[in-house]
């Protein structure tokens, strides 16, 4: 077996592990008797790392001897786990955004993700880059000092396939067309098979998750910058300048797994942020009606004016 | 070896959902077509939790065995995309799901085509991804031999007031992986 990543395991953080998890050795959750197995990770926390070294190696002798997992339970070490009140606070280990390292959004990041058939619109949080400066640390090794962080992201809207953008009286509008395009813009593009929608509105709609996307990566900039300045370092030898240091942090795989890493806790922040956006009557329906209200009252009053035939979505 | 989920943040609404504990499942060494992963919930409280469906929330994350992040097939999460209400909700995970439980019952995975999940008091569910790939640039690339590290970071959202949150973050976990073909 290669010593790779459980080498890594043994002697320092398995790569990836965010540093987060160190400072707060006070803030482990409640951990329940029903779930099974081995909690390497809380037993590093509560035990430290020579139990958690311990157990990895016992591991390896498992694994070494052919056996399979379940023999992993029986090297089970005890370990006294002290729950943690509720409280409404949270997490006594919870990010303090005070601490918040300056942020910027950048758009125009390419999707990672296309739009499915039936979707109208999709902002994402597509990576976050970090200028960093160097420091050597008390070891002599250089470490990354964040100077601030970018969140990238994409944003894609669109009509859906087979769906027009309504102009209005002037415009695309008919006798023929005119209740439908009310029913279109009325539901909010929602209802099944819907041909009339508005770009704008979706454009909207979308703007509305954006304005999540910084609140959310100023509330983890700390931790994500806690992160990179933590699991990175080159040897103080192996540049001569800060200049130099920099580029060999960057290239470092440690790095990458930081900002990928980053990437992930702001989706996961713009994902808490985000929730309640689609709650009807909500934000984004609020934001697309803002659009297609008052081109319904276009639409209305040409039906009125034109003595067409009454919508139902039109007022009396 | 399972491992817990640590709070990464918790939101001033927690307490809708301290009952909760989410884990990490990933058996080490693996032999076969795929290494397999479980992320799972357990509803260690004394009252059934509505959540966002925490399925289509978690982000699962693979490193190399030099701890280099390898990219993995995701679908971006429902809340996010936008999509006329009149569509069936639909879980889509970018991993193929062998394996799905709900509240201690194995389940089909259609049954997790839900925007919320009720989770049972002293019930686990969980679903289980095959990673068979990663990404590199454009270009799916089978998973070689040797070691990796497989983690997640979890988004739990009470269904009840979505102000009510919690991020959570495991360990990356250690798995030696030798490929086998596929059953």
């Amino acid at each position: 077996m290669s010593t790779g990543t459980h080498a890594a395991a043994e002697e320092r953080p398995t790569p990836g592990s965010r540093a987060a998890d160190r400072r707060s050795p006070a803030g482990s959750p409640p951990v329940p008797a029903r779930v099974a197995g081995l909690d390497v990770w809380l037993l590093q926390k509560l035990a430290g790392n020579r139990a958690t070294s311990e157990l990895l190696s016992a591991q390896r002798k498992i694994q070494q001897g052919g056996e399979e997992l379940e023999g992993l339970e029986k090297t089970a070490v005890p370990v006294a786990i002290r729950p943690v009140e509720a409280t409404r606070t949270g997490d006594p280990g919870a990010i303090d955004s005070s601490l918040a390292k300056p942020t910027t959004l950048a758009g125009g990041a390419a999707p990672s993700h296309a739009l499915g058939a039936t979707a109208y619109g999709l902002t994402f949080p597509e990576s976050v880059t970090a200028d960093i400066d160097a420091n050597k640390n008390a070891a002599g090794d250089w470490v990354p000092v964040v100077n601030s962080l970018t969140g990238n992201y994409s944003q894609q809207v669109r009509l859906l396939p087979g769906q027009t953008e309504v102009t209005g009286p002037g415009g695309n509008t008919t006798q023929a067309n005119s209740c439908t395009q009310v029913t279109g813009l009325k539901t909010l593009g929602n209802t099944a098979g819907n041909p009339w929608y508005m770009l704008a509105a979706v454009q909207a709609h979308e703007n509305v998750h954006l304005t999540r996307f910084k609140p959310a990566l100023d509330a983890v900039s700390d931790a994500i910058a806690t992160d990179i300045e933590t699991t990175v370092k080159v040897p103080g030898a192996s540049a001569a300048t800060k200049a130099e240091a920099i580029t060999k942090l960057k290239a470092e795989p440690a790095f990458a797994t930081a900002l990928a890493s980053a990437k992930s806790t702001w989706l996961a922040k713009v994902l808490t942020l985000v929730a309640g956006d689609h709650a009807a009557g909500g934000p984004c329906a609020t934001a697309e009606h803002t659009v297609v209200d008052p081109m319904v009252t276009n639409i209305c009053a040409a039906v009125k004016s034109n003595h067409w035939p009454a919508c139902p979505g039109c007022p009396p | 070896m399972r491992v817990l989920l640590r709070d990464l943040e918790a939101s001033a609404a927690t307490y809708r959902l301290t009952g909760l504990v989410a884990f990490v499942d990933v058996a080490s060494p693996q032999r076969g077509y795929a290494v397999h992963v479980q992320f799972g919930v357990v509803n260690e409280g004394a009252a059934t939790i509505s959540v966002l469906n925490p399925f289509d929330l978690v982000q699962l994350r693979l490193n190399d065995r030099e701890g280099r992040p390898l990219r993995l097939a995701a679908e971006a999460p429902s809340m996010l995309v936008h999509r006329p209400a009149s569509e069936p909700w639909k879980l889509r995970t970018g991993l193929p799901i062998v394996e799905a439980v709900l509240n201690d019952e194995e389940i089909a995975t259609s049954s997790l085509d839900v925007p919320v999940v009720e989770l049972l008091p002293g019930r686990t569910s969980a679903v289980t991804h095959a990673i068979t790939e990663h990404l590199a640039e454009t270009t799916a690339v089978h998973l070689s031999d040797g070691d990796y590290a497989v983690g997640c970071i979890a988004t739990l959202i009470s269904a009840v007031d979505t102000g009510a949150s919690r991020i959570l973050e495991s360990p990356m976990v250690p798995v030696q992986f030798a490929r086998a073909p596929a059953p």
